[in-house]
């Protein structure tokens, strides 16, 4: 058989070597097709956009691309993305696809199919046992806005061997998980980032300012004041080390991290003591927040079939549990879901739940830049809280102001 | 170490320099085989070439050597990183860093003439070896020939890149000379900006003096495909406030992250409309040599569209008649012939009528020809307003017009004709506080059921005419053959 080049480009999935972690996953691909070779090239995720899209417009790059899932609009749009839908039909027969989430499955209502769902990742509610022993509470009391509110006001007046507990542990205004955390509020508080059409903005209106309000007001009044002003390996080492904050939002990859028996990041006495809850419901009903990564093959690319088979073989339930245990996200195999958790059920079926709630952002081909604009502003707002300046009116003020900007935007 | 070891060594890493110039100019890929010479020659637990994003603020680890292999760089560090070594040598306020114990590590600076592009990072981590005085010496060296070598391919792709674009200006010229539509302008216009300068997207606006309106007329972008633009904004009424932010006396970039320009385009100080570029689908920033560039290109589309819409207005004036703004009879009869060959080929059905005002002649007789004048022009308004979009109307001379209807029965021709009669028997003129009313004759004829083709169109439709008038005139007659036994 004629030996086939393929080059793949991947992003890196929290501290992992991509580069390494995914070599070991091709030498399963390459015993079943020795005939195809794939070169991998890692790219950052804040380099990863631009160069894939120097590559659409040069049509010179990968055969396979790995895409955040809020990308695959616009490159489809582009014309950057070779049309898979004949093939994915085939496996559709075989109920491949996770019935996890209602959008993945409407993305295949869609005329035509541009990539695969490869792994997912949500926002999860982790929340220290210990601490909610000691103030008395259990998980069903944060189970809504209000609740939570009155947990959080519970846990503020509580102090452990003379120390203060901060009730929640937020990643900061400089992390890009900023958004991921906020959208739920917005969400659950019957707000939406854009109007149906995707035309207009709706950020600005009174729904959606009344959960980030929500959200704000919890992080002025409860966030770790450390935390605020430290990056994300603080929050970290006070929320599961210290156990001085007893709740905090974060991505899937924290399980594997310190929840995991294998991770040099386990101890056991704090694995006990974490707790994962369903996100708050608000007035609108509850949601998480979910993202995650996609495998489309490149228009351009000489070799469309060996990279489908590629992509196929990446998106399988056995390739895909190595993989996903490997970098700590979600299989979006609903077969392989309880082998993720190392068997626990009660685990598996709790963030089965939690993605069920799950909801992505809007499918407009400006999504990136109207989420930088967003989380510009946000990150500001975010200071104003640290600098003791933040109120609702100024929170008005700055969304009001990027209001014109997206809308032009959106406009274009 | 001896003298002939270090000249040997020196010698390897000499070679950088003609990687540089014999290889094909991908950065990339040159960065990886100078690093392989570097990691094979010193021997280093790690290296790794770091260079500037200079627009994003942020040193991008390019390329990493260690023991599984040459490798793509994940990593960034950002300015704010102030305590970084490598932002520190980055920044230039260390020539170099170097710690000589177990586990060494080093950070020389890559220059090019005194602009630093990046750092050359090294270190001994996992073997906790040290670092010699020889090897410090040779990376200096090596980092030197990185930074001469990287700055000359900068200066060869840049010059290259102008030589490119002043072409691509030149052939724009070339192209627009041939082509005298506005349309076709617009296109080259559209399409040279995309095709030779790093923007995504670009779209044209162009003021209708006339209309006090700001018209789109098209977009183009990567995907290769002109877009017709509806958009349509009044210059009066502010009510689109995201437009008028385009709409700058410069050329000015647009919100806040430098992913949208709006050039001007300008003929003798007057502005004639906009070219707005974007790059909203990669976000990443446009170039300030490619708004230069975008400056040059306006500045040809100002003048070869104003020349293009001066060509329109004079084809527009040798079709249209002059008082009425209808279009004149030999336009009209080269559109009948034109409608008559779709109508045989889809096998549909047609209709032209001729309308004839009544007692013409007694209007410039009695209130003078400047009267006479405003009769026709408002008539012809009436007739535009009452018939569809798809009927085609012309004066045909003196106090005649003429309109055919595609596509039509016998049914639909009398619906329009009664709301055209209706609407004409309403209208008066106010004449020395005088209200004085008009009425037309009409004659219809219908192809091809009463005519096999034009000339025989245009004669039935003027018995009809004819019938109408001595009928006792105010009314519309339908052609029957009766018409031509009398």
């Amino acid at each position: 058989m004629k030996k086939i080049d393929l080059e793949m480009w991947v992003m890196p999935n929290a501290s992992f070597k991509t580069g390494l972690t995914f070599g070991q996953e091709l030498k399963h691909f390459s015993k079943k097709y020795p005939h195809i070779n794939v070169r991998i090239k890692v790219h950052t995720w804040s380099s990863a956009w631009r160069l894939i899209m120097k590559a659409v417009r040069t049509k010179k790059g990968p055969d396979v691309f790995q895409l955040g899932s809020s990308w695959v609009n616009t490159l489809a749009y582009l014309g950057g993305l070779a049309d898979i839908s004949k093939p994915v039909e085939e496996l559709k027969k075989k109920d491949f696809f996770s019935p996890l989430n209602k959008q993945m499955e409407e993305s295949f209502k869609e005329e035509k199919i541009y990539s695969l769902p490869w792994f997912m990742d949500t926002r999860i509610l982790f929340y220290r046992k210990d601490i909610f022993k000691k103030a008395g509470l259990k998980e069903k009391d944060i189970g809504n806005w209000d609740s939570f509110q009155k947990a959080c006001q519970k846990i503020a007046s509580l102090k452990i061997k003379g120390k203060k507990i901060y009730p929640l542990a937020v990643s900061g205004a400089k992390s890009w998980t900023l958004i991921h955390d906020i959208a739920p509020w917005i969400w659950s508080g019957g707000g939406e980032f854009l109007n149906f059409r995707g035309k207009k903005i709706s950020f600005q209106q009174r729904e959606s300012l009344k959960g980030m309000k929500f959200y704000f007001d919890l992080v002025r009044a409860y966030g770790s004041k450390i935390a605020l002003k430290q990056n994300m390996g603080k929050v970290m080492e006070d929320f599961f080390i210290y156990g001085r904050c007893a709740m905090h939002f974060s991505g899937t990859w924290v399980f594997s991290a310190f929840l995991n028996p294998n991770s040099h990041l386990y101890r056991a006495e704090i694995a006990q003591n974490i707790g994962i809850a369903l996100p708050p419901a608000g007035p609108k009903g509850r949601y998480a927040f979910l993202g995650g990564s996609n495998l489309g093959v490149a228009k351009f690319s000489k070799y469309p079939r060996e990279a489908w088979e590629l992509i196929s073989f990446l998106t399988s339930p056995s390739s895909q549990l190595r993989y996903t245990k490997a970098i700590s996200n979600l299989p979006v195999h609903s077969k392989i879901f309880d082998a993720f958790f190392f068997e626990d059920k009660q685990l598996a079926e709790k963030f089965k739940q939690i993605c069920s709630y799950g909801k992505m952002f809007p499918p407009v081909f400006s999504w990136g830049i109207i989420e930088t604009i967003m989380m510009e502003t946000l990150a500001e707002i975010f200071n104003s809280i640290r600098k003791g300046r933040y109120t609702e009116n100024l929170l008005k003020k700055e969304i009001k102001k990027i209001s014109s900007e997206i809308n032009f935007v959106l406009s274009l | 170490m001896a003298k002939e070891s270090l000249n040997k060594y020196s010698e390897k890493l000499r070679k950088v320099s003609k990687i540089f110039r014999y290889t094909e100019p991908d950065l990339e890929e040159i960065l990886k085989q100078v690093l392989a010479i570097g990691f094979s020659t010193l021997r280093f637990d790690w290296m790794e070439i770091l260079l500037w994003d200079s627009e994003r603020k942020v040193l991008e680890v390019k390329v990493v050597a260690e023991k599984d292999g040459i490798m793509e760089g994940e990593e960034e560090i950002f300015i704010s990183e102030k305590t970084d070594p490598r932002i520190i040598v980055g920044l230039g306020r260390e020539k170099c860093i170097v710690r000589k114990k177990k586990g060494a590590e080093g950070f020389f600076s890559i220059k090019s003439g005194n602009k630093i592009l990046g750092v050359l990072g090294i270190n001994n981590r996992l073997s906790g070896r040290n670092i010699k005085e020889w090897q410090i010496s040779l990376l200096k060296e090596y980092a030197e020939e990185i930074g001469v070598g990287i700055g000359n391919l900068e200066l060869l792709l840049k010059e290259q890149m102008q030589a490119d674009k002043f072409k691509a200006l030149s052939k724009i010229g070339m192209a627009l000379v041939g082509q005298l539509k506005l349309e076709n302008r617009i296109k080259i216009i559209l399409r040279s900006v995309i095709k030779h300068l790093s923007i995504e997207r670009v779209k044209l606006y162009l003021v209708n003096e006339e209309k006090k309106v700001l018209q789109g007329t098209m977009s183009f972008d990567l995907r290769g495909k002109f877009h017709v633009l509806k958009e349509v904004y009044s210059l009066k009424k502010k009510t689109h406030p995201e437009v008028f932010m385009v709409m700058k006396k410069e050329a000015q970039e647009v919100g806040s992250f430098g992913l949208v320009f709006s050039i001007p385009l300008k003929v003798e100080k007057k502005i004639v409309g906009f070219l707005v570029a974007d790059n909203i689908f990669s976000r990443e920033r446009i170039k300030k040599e490619d708004i230069e560039y975008l400056k040059l290109f306006a500045q040809q589309a100002s003048v070869s569209i104003e020349n293009a819409r001066l060509f329109n207005d004079v084809e527009r004036l040798s079709l249209t008649d002059g008082l009425t703004g209808l279009y004149t009879n030999r336009y009209f009869r080269k559109r009948l012939g034109d409608e008559i060959v779709r109508t045989t080929r889809l096998k549909t059905k047609l209709a032209l009528a001729i309308i004839d005002i009544d007692y013409f002649k007694s209007y410039n007789d009695s209130y003078g020809h400047m009267v006479g004048d405003r009769v026709l022009v408002d008539l012809a308004g009436i007739i535009m307003k009452n018939i569809r979009q798809v009927d085609f109307a012309a004066r045909y001379g003196g106090d005649e017009f003429v309109v055919f209807f595609p596509s039509t029965s016998l049914e639909g021709v009398q619906i329009v004709t009664f709301r055209l009669l209706r609407a004409i028997r309403k209208h008066y003129f106010l004449i020395s506080g005088k209200k004085i009313g008009v009425s037309v004759s009409m004659g219809f004829a219908i192809y091809p059921s009463n005519a096999r083709n034009k000339e025989a169109l245009f004669r039935k439709a003027d018995k009809a005419l004819y019938r109408a008038k001595s009928q006792g005139r105010n009314q519309a007659c339908f052609y029957s053959e009766t018409l031509d036994k009398k």
